[in-house]
């Protein structure tokens, strides 16, 4: 069983083919039960392939017999040492999820949907200021039709075909995504109602993203919080809630920017109503609106053990803060910021609101 | 802009829902009641990019649905938990502009709302 391309390298008594969508083709392997049957893919299955789904859907009744994956192919035409290469899988995600590779001088493999998706990938890297990036197109590899081209991102033309994957050495003057939380503010849009820079870095070092974590983040606003926290670790999750449908269109765009929607959900809708209905968090931050209803039914939905950080400009939430802290601990800081701008001839500090966190564990 | 309303049994799947969600249209926003959203639901929202719009049950027996399940009317006193779903997500005035289609396992409804101009 396989796909036609591979269905047609081997002489087989039967031969069934693999369909389309992918995922219907586990119910045609389980009408098979009982018998002998041979999946064909290529390359490793266990990295990027067949083998997650399969191992998963027919539990411990397979054996994997690897071959050389498509980023082994690549990697020895072009004599990259793959430990120093992002290996990323693009054929069924959207190119923005290797946006914080780019950087001028890394290395990327990409597996790419199809032959058009190679002139689609090279227009969104030329968008994003990395035209000038060294591709390399591979097309076929390890077999007798085997072709590769090379080409700026810019200057690419020609027809590609499947199956087909894409080495590429980043060069370009766009934006680099930096790799610690603080990002710039103006690599986010936002209508004006976001965590700024300095405090951002100060609450993901509170929340303290872990393997596997899911972060409530209240409040979105533009949702960079969110997207830092899944940012720091492709294992993480993170659900948005925000009452506004602009603000949760906004969020949106920043983290499909970002490659990260796909780890994000967002929910339109007021705190703390719908708190009971989202899956249970580790972390929670509530970036503006925290009041004693707010805490209260906080404290009811998340479990034990959960990190809850709480920042605000306001006196009425600090005095509530103030007691909170005496009553469940944690730590309370407060933290001014100044910037220098011009004041006259001179300079002098502009001051920001000062902003008061609480960190505390349930 | 269009929200789509689900009512789904705990037996349904992600696939379930799909299979409900590509019989009834596409929308930019997927609504249900408060309590179904974990799970599944919030599953299929995030695998689609798309935003959840959680309703609240006494939100949902002030809409007027087209359809009149009984077993619906009985357990969350609306006629139909997609429709009014849909209604109650897409705000005043909304009209219904798919009523509710049934996914072919039988777990998973769907229907179409329009927002009001």
């Amino acid at each position: 069983m396989g796909p036609a391309r591979h269905l047609r390298l081997v002489d087989a008594a039967e031969k069934v083919e693999w369909p389309v969508p992918f995922a219907d083709g586990y119910a045609v392997l389980e009408g098979l039960r009982g018998r002998q049957v041979a999946v064909l893919a290529s390359g490793d299955p266990f990295w990027f392939g067949a083998g997650r789904g399969i191992s998963k859907h027919f539990s411990g009744q397979w054996r994997a017999f690897p071959g050389v994956s498509i980023f082994g192919l690549v990697a020895a035409r072009l004599g990259w040492p793959l430990e120093d290469v992002a290996c990323v899988g693009l054929h069924a995600a959207p190119f923005a999820r290797m946006r914080a590779h780019l950087a001028p001088g890394a290395r990327v493999i990409a597996t790419l949907r199809d032959g058009d998706a190679v002139h689609a990938f090279a227009a969104w890297l030329h968008e994003s200021g990395f035209g000038a990036s060294e591709l390399t197109i591979c097309e076929a590899m390890g077999g007798p039709k085997e072709h590769v081209t090379h080409s700026t991102a810019e200057a690419l033309q020609g027809r590609f075909a499947h199956p087909v994957a894409i080495a590429l050495a980043v060069a370009g003057d766009g934006a680099v995504v930096p790799k610690t939380s603080g990002l710039p503010d103006d690599l986010f849009e936002t209508d004006g109602v976001m965590t700024k820079r300095p405090l951002r870095a100060m609450t993901l070092s509170a929340l303290a993203p872990r393997h596997g974590e899911h972060l409530w983040d209240i409040g979105g606003g533009s949702g960079s919080i969110a997207v830092e926290w899944l940012l720091a670790e492709p294992s993480c999750r993170a659900t948005i809630v925000e009452p506004r449908a602009d603000r949760c269109a906004l969020i949106r765009a920043n983290a499909e920017a970002f490659g990260v929607s796909h780890r994000l959900t967002i929910v339109e809708g007021s705190a703390p109503e719908v708190l009971s209905a989202l899956d249970r968090p580790e972390a929670v931050f509530v970036g503006g609106g925290m009041d004693t209803e707010m805490r209260t039914k906080l404290w009811d939905v998340v479990p034990d053990g959960t990190r809850v950080v709480v920042s605000s400009v306001t006196l009425e939430t600090e005095a509530l803060l103030a007691g909170w802290h005496a009553a469940f601990g944690g730590e309370l800081m407060k933290v001014e910021i100044a910037t220098a701008a011009p004041m006259g001839s001179k300079r002098g500090w502009k001051a920001a609101y000062p902003v008061v966190q609480w960190s505390v564990t349930r | 802009m269009i929200v789509a309303g689900f009512g789904f049994r705990g037996a349904a799947t992600v696939d379930s829902l799909a299979d409900a969600y590509e019989k009834a249209g596409a929308a930019g926003r997927l609504a249900t009641v408060l309590d179904k959203v974990p799970g599944v639901f919030s599953e299929f929202a995030t695998a689609r990019h798309l935003t959840i719009v959680a309703v609240e049950a006494r939100d949902l027996v002030r809409q007027e649905t087209v359809t009149q399940s009984f077993t619906s009317l009985a357990e969350r006193g609306t006629g139909s938990v997609a429709e009014a779903a849909a209604l109650a997500a897409a705000g005043a005035g909304a009209k219904l502009v798919k009523v509710r289609v049934i996914s072919d396992d039988g777990c998973a409804t769907c229907a179409l709302a329009e927002t009001a101009e």
